[in-house]
């Protein structure tokens, strides 16, 4: 992919592209490789997030935790761990430079992020992290780190893989949606208890219960 | 607090005559047996719920004896979640382990019907809508349909038998659906005691002009409660309001760095409206939630 693209694409993200650009980007997005270009421009608001702080900094360490106690118990030994090891000896040894540290903290974004749980499953994240490690583990130490220039490398979290950058959640909504289940749950409670429909009322509330597990 | 004590009353009242007459053939009458039903029956089944992109299956079983109702509701998809009625205690279980417990507080058939059906049939229209055939049972439908433009409407599937709801849909002012409760399988015990559980006296509530600036025609505060906990660090003062069949609560707490965002929110027939009010020193957030249109919730935070 050209330079120039990639330029637009900056653009883009900054709001400056004239038509011209956004014309080429979409014309380049439809033509063969647009793939490639969709990813660029997700890693991109990625990066961006990271840098911002826009993630959670709590989250992040929170569930960069539990993927390490998933990974010290996976059974599977020898070749595994090594390459764990050696992914962590590396990640230290360049660990100094600035650029190091937010590739790091991006390719953990990106961990977090992919490997957040699917709302239609109800597996808790540390179980879910254990059953789909055996995905990852390949290639979050083979490929995160070296491949890509900054950092942040699509990481396989199971069969989800295809559909993995659009399930990007935002920690805010999230909350802000954990909250509202609050009121909601309160409101029901009331109104199964003093309305006329009994019990049913609380049904409405599961939606949330099920989104926030 | 004798006004308190009238629907209960005539309720009793309504009831030793819908014992008496037991074909009831008008909507009115349909209602009342409907609502003595409910809540009197022991009755159990298999409950879905649907609205636009959601289904959800619950098993729900329904008991009264002296102690008050009891009733649970466990979702059989999903995480085993359950909830639990035993008076007027609700229990909150995730996979068997209480997360909460709340007492419900204000209790009073104000949601019910109360004030009567004459109350009731100031804001909305009570008819038979024919008959019909809900869970392999034949059952009655009746349709409570609004007057104004303020509150929602319910169409229900009673059964012919015990008067109990097979299946209710709620409707927007222009009569679109916008959620479904149906039994997917049902059964019932008449019950020959009838529950009297007694309505405690409580303390006055304030005036509902001194919390609301603006109420929709019809609505009367039934509920109120400091330092509810809405979640594990919030807290918030709650009022309730009940038009005899629709419901709203307004959620008044200080404005924090982590309310909720100003926005509505819909959920089938439950919208949510959050304002933020920035005051001198100290903000307010008023959260209105309920089962009514989206209109009247918004009316009533921005009267604030």
């Amino acid at each position: 992919m050209s330079d120039n693209i990639h330029q637009s694409l900056s653009h883009l993200m900054d709001n400056e592209a004239d038509e011209l650009e956004l014309r080429r980007i979409l014309k380049a997005c439809d033509e063969q490789g647009g793939e490639q270009l969709a990813d660029t421009w997700h890693r991109y608001h990625l990066v961006r997030s990271v840098l911002h702080k826009e993630f959670e900094q709590e989250q992040l360490v929170d569930i960069a935790d539990r993927i390490s106690v998933a990974l010290e118990l996976e059974p599977e030994p020898a070749r595994r761990k090594k390459l764990f090891e050696n992914w962590r000896l590396r990640a230290t040894q360049i660990s100094d430079t600035w650029m190091a540290k937010g590739a790091i903290a991006a390719s953990v974004a990106a961990a977090v992020v992919l490997l957040m749980p699917n709302p239609q499953q109800d597996l808790p994240v540390a179980q879910q992290v254990a059953a789909q490690s055996s995905g990852y583990q390949q290639t979050l130490p083979a490929r995160g780190l070296q491949q890509s220039p900054i950092g942040v490398q699509r990481v396989s979290a199971g069969p989800d893989l295809a559909q993995a950058p659009y399930q990007l959640v935002d920690n805010q909504k999230l909350r802000q949606e954990r909250l509202i289940r609050g009121y909601l749950m309160q409101h029901s409670e009331y109104v199964a208890t003093n309305g006329t429909h009994g019990m049913m009322p609380i049904v409405r509330v599961s939606g949330y219960q099920a989104a926030g597990q | 607090m004798i006004r308190k004590f009238i629907p209960t009353l005539s309720l009793m009242g309504v009831l030793l005559v819908s014992q008496a007459v037991k074909a009831a053939d008008t909507a009115d009458q349909w209602l009342q047996r409907f609502n003595d039903a409910m809540h009197n029956y022991e009755y159990s089944g298999v409950l879905v719920y649907s609205r636009e992109g959601q289904l959800d299956a619950v098993e729900l079983s329904h008991d009264v004896n002296e102690q008050g109702e009891h009733a649970r509701l466990s979702y059989l998809d999903g995480l085993p979640r359950e909830f639990l009625q035993q008076g007027d205690r609700i229990t909150r279980k995730i996979s068997g382990e209480v997360v909460a417990s709340d007492r419900i507080q204000g209790r009073n058939p104000s949601g019910r019907f109360s004030g009567g059906l004459e109350r009731v049939k100031q804001h909305y229209q009570l008819q038979l809508k024919g008959q019909g055939r809900v869970v392999g049972r034949p059952a009655v439908i009746v349709e409570i349909v609004p007057r104004d433009n303020q509150r929602l409407g319910y169409r229900l599937w009673l059964d012919k038998e015990s008067a109990l709801l097979l299946k209710s849909v709620t409707l927007d002012p222009l009569a679109r659906e916008l959620e479904t409760f149906q039994f997917t399988s049902f059964s019932f015990t008449a019950k020959d005691e009838q529950s009297a559980a007694a309505t405690e006296e409580e303390a006055p509530l304030s005036r509902s002009q001194e919390i609301l600036p603006w109420l929709p025609d019809g609505f009367e505060l039934f509920m109120q409660k400091q330092a509810v906990v809405v979640s594990d660090n919030h807290l918030a003062n709650m009022y309730s309001w009940s038009d005899g069949v629709s419901t709203f609560s307004v959620f008044v707490e200080p404005l924090r760095a982590d309310s909720l965002k100003e926005g509505h929110h819909q959920y089938g027939a439950t919208v949510v409206v959050v304002r933020s009010i920035h005051e001198q020193n100290q903000g307010r957030v008023i959260t209105v939630v309920g089962e009514i249109p989206l209109h009247t919730a918004q009316k009533i935070a921005a009267a604030f």
